[in-house]
């Protein structure tokens, strides 16, 4: 006799049943408001796109008074929302539907199309306790008068993005009276943000923030970027960057020195600029950044460089670390990527010029490069590529090889180098050794020279090089395995590099761990089982109802994530009043603890515990700021 | 697929033959035909084993066009699994979410749920262990509170 517990679950599928068995049946009406919305959860993920771009809720609500209430009392939770979006129906119609929250996303470049819908743009924008997520890519007419609405607090509004189709300079700029006291994402593009509006009191919740294209008019020196930045604890990603090079050479004294203390942006992990040298030196001499794992920077031509700052500041960020470099010219400029940049989840630096000419292309890179010369001495892989698609045909006349051998020479601890097809020429030129050059021997540590060509071609082009280092003691092994059409097929097929990843994952690995499924018996059955054998490894199910985290006035949170460079446990205590940090050893009884803990890129839990006891203990922790 | 060139001139024949038949790469191929080409260069005989292996498939979006990419996928893994090479071996890892479910449960040779693996339960334990008593921001907290910490992490963290 089978009991009624046994009955609700049935059995798991199998390959004679593959769909579950029904073994039990009742009316849905038995099920508790958590049940039901997992299930709105599941018809929902169905088809995400049309559950508010089609009101595709509407159809649950419509089913009885019970749903209806529940759906609309838990719309944060179901993410529901009205979409005003390219031709979608004006608010008015939508009345007789309740005050959802609105999010407004426009994306047109003609002014014809905007137009049209204008109306409904305003409409939503006008009503602000109700917006939670403005897109707007519009021409400036249009953004201006979108902009000119937008002077008051948005107070549910988490993500403001605003961006002109135009490249060229406008002077639309966001209301220095616009607020936001929930925004997470802010992001403008071609729109200028006023330095009268303060970023860290009214924005304090803000993770990420790009400022690009940023119009001269509103430039802001670096200083007053900094003491904005410095109230943003929680920001993830910081871009910046100028429509111009600004501020002018002749202006540029007033960056030189950087006069005030260095700031902490302690969440920051991404960072991106666009400018003149000399702003990112003033802006990176004063902050520091623990966490950083990304820094893209974009520099407008300059004939010299000075980037004694950066240097320091990739030298003291862990995350920045250099293993491996490419160094690649391409029409329009040149571009410095560490640990390959292609792979934006790892860390690394990339540093693009812009510079049309190739010696000019070589000497840039070659400054910088001397420049980074403290960080660069670690990278072992280095990768020199030419890109010849909207090259001038002379793009190799007249091309000194001591300008390549200046480019090699700060990487000093590099084991392999890999020479791209079109530059192979080049490099085995400025190789090859000469005796008056010896004291400018670059590359002293290699071991390992990797070309795009035919092995006799190869040992042609380099035997100078390789029977030189043979005679020094220091012999380098030549690699031409790839073939002229292997090497096409692989670009033609351009598929992603599964070591990049693998690599990650294993600096990360704790040691020892995994062993147990290694050396274990269901690893070993697969690799010996049947024809086309399918492993499956999974964990468990995400769960749909996260925890509400807290009413009181007091947080404890404790968090960890596998693939984040924060600590696995990280304490952090404030005051839901912003500003107000209490003492550590004044937590109040009602304090509580949630543990979020994350180990697997693919398996995520989210568990939460609530406790009211033990309060004296945790009292005695020491806690950190966040 | 350009692993496998790595390891056959069989293979590479394939390749190139599905290169030049696209033009010398002047076309590009759509999805389907590269999985044809997979499985025609699957299908050669002689060949040691080949292990794929398909990480995070929940990752796959399930909501962009119709099939979806996690469609797909899913369909591919099936004809993967249907074909039968006596030298082909798939490990796919993911969520079990309901549609992965559906077609993995009946397709799997055998199924791991990690959460339910005492090996995994260690490895979670070694591991906040060993940031509890090595984290230098750590050092500062009693012992006691580090001891609540190990055992909250390592008892409520169900093999995740």
């Amino acid at each position: 006799m089978l009991t009624s517990a046994q009955l609700l679950t049935p059995f798991p599928p199998t390959s004679e049943q593959p769909q579950y068995s029904v073994a039990y049946r009742s009316h849905i009406h038995i099920l508790n408001h958590d049940a039901l919305l997992n299930i709105f959860h599941h018809y929902r993920l169905q088809d995400v796109g049309s559950w508010n771009l089609r009101l595709a809720w509407c159809k649950l609500a419509r089913v009885c008074r019970r749903w209806r209430y529940l759906i609309y009392d838990s719309s944060s939770l179901l993410d529901i929302y009205l979409l005003f979006t390219n031709g979608s129906p004006a608010l008015d119609s939508l009345a007789h539907l309740p005050h959802l929250p609105l999010v407004i996303d426009y994306c047109n470049e003609t002014a014809t199309r905007v137009q049209q819908d204008e109306l409904s743009i305003l409409t939503g924008l006008e009503q602000r306790a109700r917006v939670r997520r403005i897109f707007l890519q519009v021409p400036p007419p249009h953004l201006g008068i979108c902009l000119a609405t937008m002077s008051d607090l948005y107070p549910i509004l988490e993500d403001l993005t605003l961006s002109s189709t135009t490249e060229e300079e406008t002077s639309m700029v966001l209301p220095s009276t616009f607020s936001a006291r929930n925004l997470r994402h802010l992001a403008l593009q071609g729109v200028g943000f006023p330095t009268e509006l303060p970023i860290f009191t009214y924005f304090t919740t803000l993770l990420t923030l790009t400022l690009t294209r940023i119009p001269a008019r509103y430039y802001f020196h670096p200083g007053h970027l900094v003491t904005q930045l410095q109230g943003l604890h929680h920001l993830e990603e910081l871009s910046i960057g100028f429509a111009i090079p600004i501020p002018l050479p002749s202006t540029e004294g007033d960056l030189l020195p950087a006069p005030m203390p260095r700031v902490t942006l302690p969440t920051l992990k991404r960072l991106t600029f666009r400018g003149v040298a000399v702003y990112l030196e003033n802006l990176v001499a004063q902050i520091n950044a623990p966490l950083l794992e990304r820094l893209i920077v974009a520099l407008f031509f300059e004939i010299d460089f000075t980037l004694v700052s950066l240097t320091q500041f990739v030298h003291a960020t862990s995350g920045l670390r250099c293993l491996s470099a490419k160094v690649l010219f391409k029409s329009g400029g040149v571009s410095i990527v560490t640990n390959d940049g292609e792979f934006l989840s790892s860390g690394g630096l990339t540093i693009n010029i812009n510079c049309e000419h190739l010696d000019w292309q070589i000497d840039v890179a070659t400054q910088c490069c001397a420049a980074l010369e403290q960080v660069l001495y670690a990278v072992d892989e280095l990768t020199l590529e030419l890109n010849k698609d909207g090259m001038p045909s002379d793009w190799d006349d007249s091309l000194d090889s001591m300008l390549w051998r200046g480019l090699l020479l700060p990487f000093r601890g590099v084991k392999k180098l890999q020479i791209g097809s079109s530059l192979t020429f080049e490099l085995s030129d400025a190789l090859k050794s000469d005796a008056a050059e010896l004291d400018l021997n670059p590359l002293p540590e290699l071991q390992k020279l990797e070309v795009q060509l035919e092995v006799n071609h190869a040992n042609m082009l380099f035997s100078t090089f390789i029977e030189t280092r043979d005679l020094e003691g220091r012999p380098v092994e030549l690699d031409s395995r790839l073939s002229s059409t292997s090497q096409k097929i692989q670009t033609w097929l351009s598929p992603t590099d599964p070591w990049m990843n693998h690599n990650i994952a294993r600096e990360r690995q704790h040691s020892g761990t995994g062993t147990w499924w290694i050396h274990g018996e269901a690893f070993s059955k697969w690799k010996n089982s049947g024809p086309s054998s399918l492993l499956w490894i999974h964990g468990k199910r995400q769960y749909f109802c996260r925890p509400v985290l807290f009413c009181d006035t007091h947080k404890l949170h404790v968090y960890s994530g596998s693939r984040e460079e924060h600590p696995l446990v990280r304490l952090s205590f404030y005051n839901l009043s912003p500003g107000r940090m209490t003492p550590h050893r004044s937590v109040p009884q009602s304090s509580r603890i949630s543990v979020l803990c994350a180990f697997g890129d693919w398996l995520r839990l989210h568990s939460f515990i609530a406790t009211s006891g033990r309060t004296e203990r945790r009292n005695s922790v020491g806690y950190s700021n966040p | 697929m350009i692993q496998l060139c790595e390891q056959s001139e069989a293979y590479c024949t394939v390749l190139s033959d599905f290169y030049s038949a696209n033009g010398n790469g002047s076309q590009r191929a759509s999805d389907s035909e590269l999985q044809q080409c997979l499985l025609r260069m699957l299908k050669l005989p002689g060949q040691p084993p080949v292990y794929v292996v398909i990480d995070g498939l929940d990752r796959c979006p399930v909501t962009r066009g119709s099939p979806s990419p996690r469609e797909i996928a899913l369909v591919i893994v099936d004809e993967l699994v249907k074909l039968h090479h006596p030298n082909l071996r798939i490990c796919v890892t993911s969520r079990p979410e309901v549609d992965i479910e559906l077609v993995l449960r009946s397709l799997a040779f055998h199924s791991v749920s990690l959460h339910d693996e005492s090996g995994q339960f260690q490895d979670i334990a070694e591991y906040v262990k060993f940031v509890v008593s090595t984290d230098r921001k750590m050092q500062r907290w009693e012992k006691a509170d580090k001891e609540l910490v190990f055992q909250v992490l390592t008892g409520k963290c169900d093999g995740m």
